[in-house]
């Protein structure tokens, strides 16, 4: 990594917005480097000047009281109560002639949201959030670090050449422009130390990421959707290959993207 | 809720520079939120609620002070002194505290709302880019080029030598 390239990405970095191979990259260049590393202690002195001293401003009371009443008059007692409940007593005194119905569901509930939380948890195999976080790292990284594609191309029979001779396996490419999601390129990346080969779709302003590498289980795997820090992902195993679309797209049109790959399976 | 609603009347403030507007602002947005969309169940209600402020904050510069949203920045017309704080609190405030503080409100506001989203609020790239509905490469040259601004007028007051 280089000085340019560094100053690109040192916002990223000290925000914690990299990769671990991406922060490692960063890091080793700083730690080289004078001036990118004069440059380090200066943004971390500006965050931590900034976190201790902008001034946090405070509604006053007479305005959250403003707000509590014209949130009441627009029919939201709920809303109201979770301002200030101690302000709102009528509408507690209210809610109270129910208050035996919530309190026979309360155990449901409470069962109910154990499973909600739980729910992912409790389905998915221990190295699986590892995977995730991993295959949404690599996403990121290839927006941040603008290293989108290694093969820039939407021609199916360039890309998938491409990635012989680099993959031990085959990599089927399909380009889906026809359908709303034109494909740009490919790229190699890397996935918990395995190869895997990364497929780049645009849809609109947004990128998709199809990530394909060798399934080391037996059998296929569901259909499967996560989502961290804002992202959504699908993941599923089909013929001995593992597939990752991850993207901020919307729910619909990721869904959309991830049954033209399917499908063509 | 009512920690969100602080985040979001927060936000106001810092982007519209008084108490009065950035009332009005959140009050507004918050309403119209629970009118439209009757309450919130959605999987991050922190980021709505600064989502639906920020937008009614840019309503309101557009409606009332569009020159702020021009992107380019005149730093001798954005650097009004802010005149809403009370005596009392200057005083309580170090030279180095009130400086940093002016710095940031004289940044054109693009910049302004992903310093403080990021610094104030903790929030990733992703969940800013959200937020002010920018890509997330937008998001990182936002904040990149905000903190070289506070930089260099970090470094202009040291030259000058005098702690105002």
């Amino acid at each position: 990594m280089n000085c340019s390239e560094t100053k690109r990405l040192i916002d990223a970095y000290v925000d914690n917005e990299l990769d671990l191979r991406g922060a490692l990259e960063v890091e080793g260049h700083v730690a080289r480097c004078p001036g990118c590393g004069a440059e380090e202690r200066a943004l971390r002195e500006l965050q931590a000047s900034a976190r201790a001293n902008l001034i946090r401003y405070v509604p006053s009371p007479e305005f959250e009281a403003r707000l509590r009443d014209a949130l009441h008059a627009e029919g939201h007692p709920v809303s109201v109560q979770s301002v200030e409940p101690s302000l709102a007593p009528p509408r507690v005194a209210r809610h109270r002639r129910h208050a035996w119905k919530w309190a026979a569901l309360a155990p449901f509930a409470a069962a109910a949201a154990l499973l909600v939380v739980a729910g992912p948890r409790l389905w998915r195999p221990p190295s699986e959030a590892s995977v995730t976080d991993a295959v949404i790292a690599a996403h990121v990284r290839s927006l941040l670090a603008n290293h989108l594609t290694d093969v820039a191309s939407s021609d199916q029979h360039t890309v998938k050449p491409w990635f012989q001779g680099k993959l031990d396996y085959s990599v089927s490419v399909t380009d889906w422009a026809a359908e709303g999601y034109p494909l740009v390129g490919g790229r190699l990346d890397y996935v918990e130390d395995t190869a895997a080969a990364a497929l780049v779709y645009r849809r609109a302003q947004h990128v998709v990421n199809l990530f394909v590498w060798p399934s080391k289980r037996v059998g296929d795997e569901p259909l499967q959707r996560l989502s961290r820090r804002g992202y959504s992902a699908y993941c599923w195993a089909k013929d001995g290959m593992h597939y990752w679309a991850v993207s901020d797209l919307n729910e619909a049109e990721l869904q959309k993207f991830v049954e033209l790959v399917r499908r063509r399976g | 809720m009512l920690p969100h609603m602080r985040a979001g009347y927060n936000l106001a403030r810092w982007l519209l520079r008084n108490d009065h507007d950035a009332e009005d602002v959140t009050q507004e947005a918050i309403v119209r939120a629970f009118r439209f969309f009757d309450g919130f169940s959605g999987d991050n209600p922190r980021a709505w609620l600064l989502t639906v402020v920020r937008n009614s904050a840019y309503t309101f510069l557009q409606q009332n002070r569009a020159r702020e949203l021009d992107t380019e920045f005149d730093e001798v017309l954005h650097s009004e002194p802010d005149t809403s704080e009370t005596p009392e609190v200057l005083v309580l405030r170090s030279a180095q505290q009130r400086f940093l503080n002016e710095a940031v409100e004289a940044l054109p506001v693009e910049f302004r709302e992903a310093f403080v989203l990021r610094e104030m609020e903790g929030l990733s790239y992703k969940e800013i880019a959200d937020v002010a509905r920018i890509p997330i490469g937008t998001v990182m040259s936002r904040l990149s080029r905000a903190r070289r601004q506070l930089q260099a007028a970090v470094a202009r007051r040291e030259q000058a030598g005098s702690p105002s």
